[in-house]
């Protein structure tokens, strides 16, 4: 027996989707920028990004890290943001890969990322 | 290809937050989204206050948008006002991106505002505390060039403050020296360069053969539109004050769009002319001359804008003086009665 209750609601299953859209298009970056760290050697920055961003959890630290990787909190820092602004930048490259036209790259970079990609 | 978590998720996408580690900030929620940037609450974690922090899009310290951004908030910093919003600190964070933060304001934009504000003279006593903070900016040196409802907030107990001076002219070298002194690394700026920053549609950012067009059309002087940088002085911001008291008084900024059968008093339509006349040398020569005529106002009294007619002297004196002409009225025609009462 199938429980009425454990259908989604359409609406709900647009979002699924959205998200489940979202997460293969940041997994994708993801492996592009671990392809990026490598070919720049700054696979630790990698490291660094997944152990914060991707398998951290709110007791993950900046300080916390450093100790873990022997260098300063500031390193950390740098590190971290380069990371970020890198994934964002190709994750936007893939998305406009994917979309028709800079209307649709914009509307769907607002709702992946919450505002106008630049 | 790896999964992502829904905690991984929410974090990449978040991926542009600014990152504050290393500040005594704590971020809190987005608030704005300006030309340059974005304007976020943060709480100064030191102080245990919250402030408004605005951080620009791309990270680096020497373009003309963090140029700007740090020239603002020097701009700020030598503007110490009760009616200009004052800044705390500036800085770049660790990700590159120049930030200052500033005062918190918890009010509302005057084009908000006002819809609660239904009487003329309440109106009118804004627009001279928004002419109280200009005119001080003006005896510094520096113009705002984007006074506009949107860049004015009115507190919750009536505070006047005037917002976002990223297009501030800075006049004089006098000037230019008082923002050196607060600090020795300033850069001056007499002419920003700055092109294609405007992302919201109502401000207007086009480079002409003159220098390059900043503001918001209806509340822009026609020198600013034309792009007459170099020439721009105090009056344009008379322009953009008339155009602001129109706005207040009809809720439009432009005279063809007051609705039909809704007419200024003349003084008052005078005054919103004589700010906005198209030629610079018309207009009132300072801030603090159309403050004293808004003031005459609502004192009463003639303004020097509009010469009035006999009846308009008339009315006008009935008006201000009319709870003792009834009074004499009322006196006169008490004794009328007795004497009529006595002869009978």
């Amino acid at each position: 027996m199938i429980d009425p209750a454990a259908i989604p609601a359409p609406e709900s299953l647009e979002d699924l989707f959205e998200k489940e859209w979202l997460r293969s298009l940041f997994a994708l970056a993801v492996e592009d920028l671990h392809e990026l760290c490598v070919a720049r050697e700054r696979e630790r920055t990698f490291r660094l990004f997944e152990s914060y961003d991707l398998e951290g959890n709110d007791k993950t630290s900046y300080e916390q890290l450093s100790k873990e990787y022997g260098i300063s909190v500031a390193d950390v820092t740098n590190a971290l943001a380069w990371a970020r602004r890198e994934f964002r930048r190709i994750a936007l490259e893939r998305l406009r890969e994917l979309c028709g036209s800079e209307e649709e790259f914009q509307r769907e970079a607002r709702a992946a990322f919450g505002w106008d990609a630049k | 290809m790896k999964f992502l978590s829904d905690k991984a998720l929410e974090r990449l996408r978040g991926a542009e937050t600014p990152d504050l580690a290393g500040t005594r900030y704590r971020l809190l929620e987005r608030i704005a989204r300006g030309g340059m940037g974005v304007v976020y609450t943060a709480e100064d974690e030191h102080l245990q206050r919250r402030v408004a922090l605005k951080v620009l899009d791309v990270p680096g310290t020497d373009g003309d948008l963090a140029n700007r951004l740090i020239r603002e908030a020097r701009v700020l910093a030598a503007l110490e006002h009760p009616g200009i919003v004052p800044v705390h600190d500036v800085g770049t964070l660790a990700d590159g991106r120049v930030f200052y933060t500033m005062k918190f304001v918890e009010g509302k934009r005057l084009d908000k505002f006002i819809e609660s504000v239904a009487s003329m003279p309440d109106r009118l006593r804004i627009f001279l505390r928004i002419c109280d903070a200009v005119a001080f900016a003006h005896a510094r040196g520096v113009l705002h060039r984007d006074l506009k409802p949107a860049n004015i907030m009115v507190g919750p107990f009536g505070e006047v403050l005037v917002m976002d001076w990223g297009l501030a002219k800075i006049l004089r070298e006098e000037a230019s020296n008082r923002v050196r002194e607060a600090d020795p690394q300033a850069t001056i700026f007499e002419k920003p360069k700055q092109t294609n920053i405007a992302s919201d549609t109502t401000e207007l950012s086009v480079v002409t053969g003159h220098g390059t067009v900043m503001g918001t059309p209806g509340y822009m002087s026609p020198e600013q539109a034309r792009g007459d940088v170099q020439h721009l002085d105090a009056r344009s911001d008379i322009f953009s004050l008339g155009a602001l008291l129109r706005f207040l008084l009809s809720g439009k900024p432009e005279v063809a769009s007051i609705p039909d059968g809704h007419r200024l008093d003349k003084s008052l339509a005078a005054i919103c002319a004589k700010a906005t006349e198209a030629a610079p040398v018309e207009r009132y020569p300072n801030v603090q001359e159309m403050a004293r005529d808004v003031s005459r106002y609502l004192d009463g009294l003639a303004v020097g804008a509009h010469r009035e007619s006999i009846f308009e002297k008339a009315r006008r004196f009935y008006r201000r003086y009319r709870f003792f002409i009834l009074l004499i009225a009322a006196y006169l025609a008490m004794r009328v009665l007795i004497l009529l009462l006595l002869h009978r």
